[in-house]
């Protein structure tokens, strides 16, 4: 046990005697928290429009309007550039254009149905979908509101179908602020980089210098040159979480409406679970760029797997299968129970099972391949 | 265990990576306070030995005992009683000299009042009593040196195995190191070192010539050089490597 | 020029790389992996969201809705209850992401005003899904008809939601709304991120690898044997960074061919055009890593502040995932300064679009400008470095 004690001493005597590593662990992360939190959004907003008005009657303008008012477009109106309408999205001025066709309004008055034309730059697939959504709902809404104000002569209009309006709430995250969603996962996100790929860096440091051979030959047992190595960082990690969860919620305003302490602790097993792999990764990488390299890829995709950004019960069976053994993909559920929903330990018992069995597992491969007498 | 018996014993120690013979059953015995020396140029198999010797390694075939442990087998309980200092100097180079002993005694198992006396000790014997709070990065070369030493037997071991230790150390510095040794030697401390300096081979109360993974020839000194009919462990050297 | 002491540095450089296996399977294997992940495995249209259905009203109307909702791909109705009280509890469960509850009196309301309120309970834990799945049911449920015959088919084409405009029946809409899409018909994320990821490939071997590296003799001391001779600061540079532009260039290559073949992604505009706008943002890149590593002394921290400062926000605010005109004005700044967002225009509007220079060209120059910027003062603080160390130990 003193030999794990002296290990971690040396271990955060070294990590604090560089200036420039202490800030990047701490200051950095808490920089990309601002950044990121509000930078990484799925919401559609300001969304460059451009509206062709064909018609120039006040039912068309009355159109026009309705999206100008709208807090997801920006809207410019031009003059009918005929066919070059085209030509507006592919220099990137609009990412939408929709064109109010001729007699529009006077189809609206004698109930004949009529068309707009919606051209959209596809690209970005996300944002363009979205985009005509709001787009429908709102031609939807004034066809519906024309409609029901009756104001056409025509007969045929008072056999308007009948509309079902929608009334929303949204629970646990009224504003469906995406913040309050992104930021704990960020912070796991961080706290991943912090504990998988600083402590397989550290490991590979001490090889490639020759201190790890000077710690072979010394009676200390592998498992405590690995506790030596990850404790440290576990400490760190923690601290980073603590700090980052501190910011979120007194600058971010995030909510926790859980329990604080089954965070922890559920952080906890989360960290286990990522040092293990930093430990795991540092058996396979001989050199410290190799480490980085071989880590980045594997938080890529554990990044990319963890149904932050993407939901996961839309990946293939054999996708989600993959990402029962990702880390990241409990602890964002854990931190979205936890921060929005209050859930306790019975709902996340299957998420703490899964770390254990993860970290479990992940270190004692790591410690099998940690030889202390190679070849 | 007895002072007069060998505490080293090697016997047919060899190893291979993949196909290259790096180590091919060498043999040899080392007693108690002794002196002995790997002599051989780069390549010649000195390290892999040592390294073997030292636990770090798994022999391809062959076999021996260190302090009374088998090498293949009790690898762990060899390493209590050695001392290793390497031909890279592992320190840690963003500790001060003070923390790099601190460090190691801890991990050796000695308590804090232990480590104070022996660092007080080795700091009289080893001269780095001004550099004690300096990082290691910025210690010349021959100090480096010398708390590598330093860290390697600060738990007293019974015996130490020394890697090339002098590499690149300036001529002074390198005398004033085998002073060292050979107190150490004269406490009774079992001293095997890998060296390709000749003149060094000299000091050495028996030694071997390693050349292409063999011994090509073992002995005191003196034995060796009535042996070769050569006036230095140079001239003996360059004998059996041309001959060989 | 005298470049005679460069080519032995990138040579040696070069014997580096090679030596790497691993390190280059990675870097190959990574956009390929995120290509099949985007292509195959990510995919942000909903489908068969689970959705709870409490229905208080029970008339042919009330269950024509619910039936039509459950007939959609979007949505499958996985509990029917008798309680909105329940709501909660299932979203506790997570049985449910959202809930419909269809109050008494909607058929009366149907008849007799022509309009009747459904109520949606949605859980919002997830704010990403949580606004895709209100998108969606609003707009399902909101541009519905109900009664008059069969109900218009769910429509709404690949990706563009479930609006009910897009195909007529005989409830037809008085407004139709005609998507035309644009350079992604079919509205594919894979055609989105597969430019996306060259730009964060090569971001990460130009500024990344290049910084560790040099940190890295500068850690093992290697960097003074240089120093030592008569090698002149931009030989250094050019010396170490070439095989890393070799390098990246040749990946972002495979990456677009790869993109290009098995992906589909189209290819509308000129190979030699974007071959050079990529050389243009891997000198920015280059540029970049230089700077980085005259602000380190080891790899470790090459490595975190790489992260930090140039893959990340290359990843998060150049507009690769997450729309640049949603982000906040400071955000949109920091944005426009990145040479990654200007380069992803460019590499988009390439592929996607058969852009020319006439239409890139406020991106071409600010990417000349950025890089120049960059390279100017990497090799400013890197010629100070040698100095204050050449020379006297």
């Amino acid at each position: 046990m003193k030999g794990v004690l002296h290990l971690v001493r040396k271990e955060l005597r070294q990590i604090f005697r560089d200036p420039t590593m202490l800030r990047i662990i701490f200051l950095m992360p808490l920089m990309q928290l601002f950044v990121l939190g509000y930078a990484v959004t799925f919401d559609v907003k300001n969304v460059a429009l451009l509206m062709i008005d064909r018609d120039a009657t006040s039912a068309s303008r009355g159109l026009i309007d309705r999206f100008a008012h709208n807090e997801h477009f920006v809207v410019k109106r031009i003059a009918d550039p005929g066919k070059g309408i085209e030509g507006y999205l592919r220099r990137g001025e609009a990412v939408l254009a929709v064109v109010i066709p001729k007699h529009f309004g006077r189809s609206l008055e004698t109930g004949k149905p009529t068309e707009v034309e919606i051209l959209l730059d596809g690209q970005n697939s996300n944002t363009a979908g979205i985009a005509l959504g709001y787009c429908n709902r709102i031609i939807y809404r004034f066809a519906s509101d024309r409609a029901a104000d009756g104001q056409s002569r025509s007969p045929r209009v008072t056999r308007a179908p009948r509309f079902i309006e929608p009334e929303t709430r949204i629970w646990y995250n009224p504003e469906l602020k995406s913040v309050y969603f992104m930021i704990p996962g960020i912070i796991a996100i961080l706290l991943t980089i912090i504990t998988m790929l600083l402590t397989g860096l550290a490991i590979v440091k001490e090889r490639e210098t020759g201190t790890l051979e000077q710690l072979l030959v010394t009676p200390l047992k592998p498992w405590q040159i690995i506790a030596g190595k990850t404790i440290p960082f576990a400490m760190l990690g923690m601290a980073e979480m603590a700090l980052a969860t501190t910011v979120g919620v007194l600058w971010f305003g995030i909510p926790i409406v859980g329990n604080v302490a089954l965070l922890a602790l559920l952080g906890l097993t989360f960290i286990l679970a990522t040092l293990g792999l930093g430990v795991l990764i540092s058996t396979m990488a001989g050199t410290q760029q190799q480490a980085l390299f071989i880590t980045w890829f594997f938080l890529q995709i554990f990044i990319l797997l963890s149904g932050l950004f993407y939901p996961i019960e839309n990946m293939p069976r054999v996708v989600q299968t993959i990402t029962a053994i990702n880390p990241l993909r409990y602890f964002v559920a854990i931190n979205r129970e936890i921060f929005l929903k209050g859930g306790g330990l019975g709902v996340l018992w299957p998420e703490l099972r899964s770390l254990l069995v993860i970290g479990v597992c992940v270190f004692g491969f790591a410690t099998m391949r940690f030889h202390k007498r190679a070849g | 265990m007895n002072m007069n018996e060998h505490s080293v014993i090697v016997k047919d120690l060899a190893k291979s990576f993949g196909d290259f013979l790096a180590v091919d059953r060498v043999s040899f015995e080392v007693r108690a306070g002794e002196i002995f020396g790997l002599l051989g140029a780069n390549g010649a198999g000195k390290t892999t030995t040592i390294r073997m010797l030292a636990g770090l390694l798994r022999p391809s075939s062959g076999g021996g005992s260190v302090g009374g442990w088998d090498i293949n087998t009790q690898f762990e309980n060899i390493k209590k009683s050695i001392g290793y200092m390497s031909q890279r100097f592992s320190l840690y180079n963003d500790l001060t000299v003070k923390e790099n002993l601190k460090f190691f005694g801890g991990v050796y198992g000695l308590g804090r009042a232990q480590v104070a006396a022996r660092t007080a000790e080795l700091d009289e014997a080893l001269g780095l009593a001004e550099w004690l709070d300096r990082r290691t990065a910025s210690l010349p070369l021959g100090f480096k040196q010398r708390l590598a030493l330093g860290a390697a037997i600060l738990h007293k071991p019974s015996i130490v195995f020394l890697d090339e230790p002098t590499s690149g150390v300036d001529p002074i510095a390198r005398r004033r190191f085998w002073e060292l040794i050979n107190a150490l030697a004269a406490d009774g401390v079992t001293i095997i070192v890998t060296t390709h300096y000749m003149d060094e081979a000299e000091y050495c109360n028996r030694l071997c010539v390693m050349h292409v993974a063999k011994i090509v020839s073992l002995g005191s000194p003196a034995e060796l050089k009535a042996r070769h009919g050569a006036h230095s462990i140079e001239d003996v050297f360059i004998q059996l490597v041309r001959g060989a | 020029m005298k470049g005679s002491r460069i080519p032995p540095l990138a040579r040696k450089e070069f014997k580096h790389i090679l030596r790497d296996p691993r390190s280059l399977w990675i870097v190959f294997m990574l956009p390929i992996v995120m290509m099949f992940l985007f292509g195959y495995a990510i995919d942000l249209d909903l489908k068969d969201v689970r959705l709870g259905v409490c229905d208080l009203s029970r008339t042919p109307q009330s269950r024509e809705l619910v039936e039509a909702i459950d007939a959609s791909s979007y949505f499958s109705v996985v509990v029917r209850y008798e309680n909105p009280g329940e709501t909660g509890g299932f979203f506790e469960r997570r049985v449910i992401r959202a809930g419909v509850i269809i109050p008494r009196d909607f058929a009366r309301a149907l008849e007799r005003e022509r309009r009747a309120a459904v109520g949606l309970v949605i859980d919002g834990s997830d704010a990403n899904s949580a606004s895709i799945v209100q998108n969606y049911l609003e707009t399902f449920i909101a541009t519905r008809p109900i009664g008059g015959g069969g109900g218009a088919a769910a429509g709404g084409d690949a990706g563009t939601g479930p609006a009910a405009g897009a195909s007529g029946a005989s409830a037809a809409p008085l407004i139709a709304a005609r998507p035309v899409v644009f350079y992604n018909r079919a509205l594919d994320s894979t055609n989105f991120i597969v430019p996306g990821l060259v730009a964060i490939v090569m971001m990460m071997l130009g500024a990344l690898l290049t910084s560790v590296t040099i940190a890295r003799e500068k850690e093992t001391g290697t960097m003074e044997q240089i120093l030592v001779s008569p090698i002149r600061p931009f030989e250094v540079i050019a010396g170490k960074t070439l095989p890393y532009l070799v390098l990246a260039f040749s990946i972002a290559m495979i990456v677009v061919t790869v993109g290009h073949f098995w992906f589909k992604v189209p290819f509308v505009g000129s190979v030699v055009a974007l071959m050079l706008y990529c050389l243009l943002y891997l000198f920015a890149a280059l540029a970049l890593g230089i700077l980085i590593s005259t602000l380190v002394s080891t790899q470790q921290v090459a490595m975190m502040l790489s992260l930090m400062v140039t893959l990340l926000p290359s990843i998060m605010l150049s507009g690769f995932i997450f729309p640049i005109a949603s982000m906040p004005r400071v955000l949109q700044f920091v944005s426009n300064i990145l040479p990654a967002t200007h380069f992803l225009v460019i590499v988009r509007g390439v592929m996607l679009k058969g852009n020319v220079l006439g239409d890139l060209w406020p991106h071409v120059a600010a990417l000349v400008g950025i890089g120049l910027l960059l390279m100017i003062l990497a090799v400013k603080r890197f010629s100070l470095k040698l100095g204050a160390k050449g020379g006297r130990a």
